[in-house]
């Protein structure tokens, strides 16, 4: 299950990095490993009902392209994470959130005046 | 008798207990401890008013025959067990019972739902346009916004963005890194995903209004210092500023006070709570766990002794 998974990554990978459509073949070429061409077909099938792959037919096989481009899906990602939209927590723990600009100064300051205190050698009860 | 006791135990924990809680400064040096305190806190308080309830329908002193029963079996029909004829108490029992589980397994059942849907989702996006750094053993997503965060399950996975791969140096990137891997040694999900449970199921009690915001904090606490075990305290808290710089594109969030306060104790650094202290909210911990239960198994256990002398 796990190793599907991976051809799937290879297989996108491929695929984005290709210049427009491609097919079974084209891509079974461009792999690392040498791998049986009904496998990349049933992998590329798959992302194509997962709505990773668009299609067309073209003779009697189709061509492939990515719906989204690797940077779209990244972006999609990534703003989901970023705002918060998903319920907080639940599926990821994001490191921290991003402050506002006016918080983020004070905080900065606050840490430059602990960091001075150190140097000093003032009474900063640091045991470390 | 008993069971108007538990209840009054659980109302003292549930309304009593979050304010002192929630204000006390100890939770920030041991946060691990203050999630077990808040965790205790909030199974005790179901198990005390689930036992009320069943005491409404069965007399306290079932408890000691049940255990009398295998002891004394010759004599087990003098402590056969009560008929089940319906007056007014079991059945306001029976029906606080299956409300308090439906409630619980309906909020369980819709969280873990979505939770799960949206973990696959996000699991299959970071492997299929992330790039895998075996080095650091993290996925990268190729955007500029420094970021990181965690996907549990399965062994959990670490992510980072482009940017915060380029922005910090290399002592902060693993105390990231650290903090990522702590949460999911930890099982810090399961910890959140308790207290949204709770809080969804009966959001009206303040033990767990309160509960889900302050795990929420606590989790990150525990974090930090477990990435603090394997870096510098202060590459934890530059790391930590580093990412919360206000993005260049859009206004901050605002999670303003929580990381401020989080960025100061790694600086300030102040000594771990000393065992005494520990050792009084251990025990505080184990009397929340263990007193609904004493409640009802002392005196079966005095039936039990009464019977065998």
């Amino acid at each position: 299950m796990e190793q599907l998974g991976d051809l799937e990554a290879e297989i996108m990978d491929r695929v984005w990095s290709a210049r427009g459509p491609v097919t079974v073949r084209d891509v079974r070429g461009l792999l690392a490993r040498p791998l049986a061409y009904t496998t990349v077909m049933t992998v590329m099938d798959r992302l194509f009902r997962k709505g990773w792959l668009r299609r067309e037919r073209s003779g009697r096989s189709y061509r492939y392209q990515p719906a989204l481009s690797r940077s779209a899906y990244t972006a999609r990602l990534m703003s989901e994470v970023l705002s918060g939209t998903e319920d907080r927590g639940l599926a990821l723990l994001h490191f921290v959130e991003t402050m506002g600009a006016a918080e983020y100064e004070s905080l900065r300051s606050a840490v430059q005046w602990h960091e001075a205190r150190r140097m000093r050698g003032g009474d900063s009860a640091s045991p470390a | 008798m008993i069971a108007a006791l538990l209840a009054v135990y659980a109302l003292l924990v549930v309304y009593g207990l979050p304010h002192p809680l929630r204000r006390a400064v100890w939770t920030s040096r041991a946060p691990r401890l203050a999630i077990t305190m808040w965790l205790a806190a909030g199974v005790s308080a179901v198990l005390a008013v689930l036992l009320a309830l069943v005491l409404l329908i069965v007399p306290a002193h079932t408890f000691g025959d049940l255990l009398i029963l295998p002891v004394q079996w010759c004599g087990w029909a003098d402590h056969h067990l009560p008929s089940l004829t319906w007056t007014v108490s079991r059945t306001v029992g029976t029906a606080g019972i299956v409300g308090v589980l439906l409630r619980l397994g309906y909020a369980t059942v819709g969280v873990t739902l979505v939770q799960r849907r949206a973990r696959l989702r996000h699991r299959r996006d970071v492997r299929l346009v992330g790039r895998f750094l075996p080095t650091l053993d993290v996925f990268v997503l190729d955007h500029p916004q420094p970021s990181a965060f965690c996907l549990p399950g399965r062994g959990g996975t670490v992510v980072l963005s482009a940017g915060a791969l380029h922005t910090l140096p290399p002592a902060e990137l693993h105390a990231v890194i650290a903090h990522e891997r702590t949460h999911l040694y930890g099982r810090h999900h399961l910890v959140i995903t308790g207290a949204v449970v709770l809080a969804r199921a009966f959001g009206f009690v303040p033990l767990f209004a309160d509960a889900h915001g302050e795990l929420r904090r606590l989790v990150e606490l525990a974090a930090d210092d477990g990435a603090a075990r394997h870096c510098p305290r202060d590459a934890v808290a530059h790391a930590v500023l580093r990412l919360a710089a206000p993005p260049a594109t859009a206004l901050g969030m605002g999670g303003g006070t929580a990381v401020r306060q989080r960025v100061l104790r790694l600086l300030a650094a102040r000594e771990p709570l000393g065992a005494p202290a520990v050792a009084a909210r251990a025990l505080w911990i184990a009397a929340l766990l263990f007193l609904p239960l004493a409640a009802i198994a002392l005196p079966a256990l005095s039936d039990l002794g009464y019977h065998c002398a």
